[in-house]
């Protein structure tokens, strides 16, 4: 997931974008669909934004709706939760009841309606977030930090994390399949013991690499600081209006009577 | 005429190793030479450009660059930094940034210079190491080649007169090889010095104008590749009879 996000977010067509821009616009809509509490608010930007996303930013449908497919499950989880209520006591007023044992479970007419408003929101949020991420590469959103005047050593930090993690990652999967190749993973007792050592071992790699890293910088000069370059960024000519027909959209959506 | 940088006598025990990685070790680098380090693993290559670049400072014996000892000062290692570059064996092990760009300004920007002349020379080791056109690329989403080429990149962009390289070219095709050649020809063209640690002794006997071959830690010989090769004593160091045969 994390590289399929990686991709996109490197070969989309909002890819040179200023990272303001997109922020600008993904942090207006999130912050409308918190304040104005209204389902019909966060259904409206759930399909903004997922329209931005495929037809502006030429991500493919697929990517976007697995992105989301997957925060919906663990947001499923918390409206399901939120919707449900468990008593003792047989319910009195319920569109939906259950008995479980010596227990009722039971929808009521507004707990469902506070969870589809919580859904709703989660969603909004959610889908602009995504347009975030999937056009603009952590790279972006690092040197945006940075424009902002972050601290410098979150900044190094959030950098060599990013680097360490595809780095990881490659070391994993051809860890994994020189395991699976010697039947490491044949049944279920070997896949126990290869996964603890390919846990340990990972560690050890980890540190190796991070001791090597260190190195590196210290032969290219490096007495405390990263510095770079920063990036060169376009504006977006239409994105600002587009901004702004879905701003005014949500809050019309919002407000009217 | 003065060494671009010298080593004499010098010695380095790792710490906590029983044994010293290299012992008594002299060696004069001039400038516009082509070098390749010679050795079976453990023979004390990459201890030897670490030595070199300053990156560990030996305990016996003293390093020269230009006439003048290594001063192991901040400001005395910088002076070193910008006259001998190293890269390492794995680009995945130089490559700390996200962006190419990025990574490759690095070097340049603790050099000290302004912004203007940093991207200056960004510009010119990318075209130097022909990744211009993956500027603007992040660096895990290229090839081995590529990777090799842009850790290269942001060590030239330093604009050292004197490249010490790792086994930068072990792990690739023939064709990446050859353009990794290239950019080391290149920087000889325009008078500076490449010192290449390998185990390919095609290259070597193509390429080189002089061989160094180390065993567990001392030089063995320096000579042109061709008077290199004519001691079997020698030969027996750098590769098993088999290889030799034909
Ligand atoms: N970080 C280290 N700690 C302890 N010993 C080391 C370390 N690096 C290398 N050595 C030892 O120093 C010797 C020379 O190693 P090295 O210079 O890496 O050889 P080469 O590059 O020729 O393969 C070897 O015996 C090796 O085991
Ligand atoms: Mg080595």
């Amino acid at each position: 997931m994390l590289r399929v996000i990686d991709r996109y977010a490197f070969a989309n067509r909002l890819r040179a974008v200023d990272p303001a821009q997109k922020a600008g616009l993904a942090v207006l809509v999130i912050l409308l669909c918190l304040t104005l509490d209204r389902p019909l608010v966060g259904w409206l930007a759930l399909g903004w934004m997922l329209a931005v996303a495929i037809w502006y930013a030429r991500i493919p449908w697929r990517v976007v709706i697995a992105v989301l497919g997957a925060e919906s499950t663990f947001l499923a989880l918390s409206v399901i939760g939120v919707a449900m209520s468990v008593s003792f006591d047989q319910p009195v007023a319920a569109r939906w009841m259950t008995s479980l044992g010596p227990l009722w479970l039971s929808v009521s007419n507004e707990s469902l309606q506070t969870a589809l408003r919580l859904l709703s929101r989660a969603l909004g949020s959610a889908a602009a977030l995504n347009v975030l991420i999937l056009t603009t590469p952590l790279v972006d959103l690092i040197e945006l930090l940075r424009r902002l005047r972050a601290p410098a050593l979150l900044i190094e930090v959030m950098t060599l994390s990013y680097r360490a993690i595809f780095v990881l990652l490659d070391t994993l999967e051809q860890m994994v399949t020189a395991q699976t190749a010697r039947l490491g993973y044949a049944s279920w007792r070997a896949t126990l013991r290869s996964s603890a050592l390919l846990g340990s071992r990972l560690f050890v790699v980890a540190y190796q690499r991070s001791q090597a890293l260190e190195t590196a910088l210290h032969a290219r000069g490096f007495t405390g600081e990263v510095r770079v370059l920063p990036l060169c960024y376009r504006i977006d000519r239409w994105l600002w209006p587009i901004g702004a027909v879905v701003v005014a959209s949500l809050v019309v959506a919002g407000w009217w009577p | 005429m003065t060494a671009l940088l010298a080593l004499e006598a010098v010695s380095y025990q790792f710490p906590g190793s029983p044994t010293p990685a290299l012992r008594a070790v002299s060696l004069q680098i001039s400038a516009g030479q082509r070098i390749v380090v010679l050795g079976r693993n453990g023979a004390g290559k990459s201890t030897l450009l670490l030595l070199a670049s300053g990156l560990a400072r030996p305990q016996q014996g003293r390093i020269w660059l230009n006439g003048a000892p290594v001063d192991y000062s901040r400001p005395g290692l910088r002076r070193l930094r910008q006259h001998v570059g190293l890269v390492m064996q794995s680009p995945d092990e130089q490559l700390f940034s996200a962006s190419v760009w990025q990574d490759i300004s690095f070097g340049p920007l603790n050099l000290g210079l302004s912004a203007e002349a940093a991207q200056q020379a960004v510009l010119e080791a990318a075209a130097m190491c022909d990744v211009t056109d993956l500027l603007d690329r992040p660096t895990h989403a290229l090839s081995g080649g590529q990777k090799a080429r842009v850790a290269l990149a942001g060590v030239l962009a330093m604009r050292p007169r004197c490249l010490l390289v790792d086994e930068a070219t072990s792990g690739l095709d023939l064709w990446a090889r050859q353009q990794v050649v290239q950019v080391f020809d290149r920087l000889v063209a325009q008078g500076g010095t490449v010192v290449l640690a390998t185990h390919d002794l095609a290259l070597a006997r193509r390429w080189a104008d002089l061989v160094v071959v180390l065993h567990e830690g001392q030089i063995v010989v320096v000579a042109p590749p061709a008077q290199a090769w004519a001691d079997p004593a020698v030969r027996a160091l750098i590769a098993p009879p088999e290889v030799w045969e034909g």
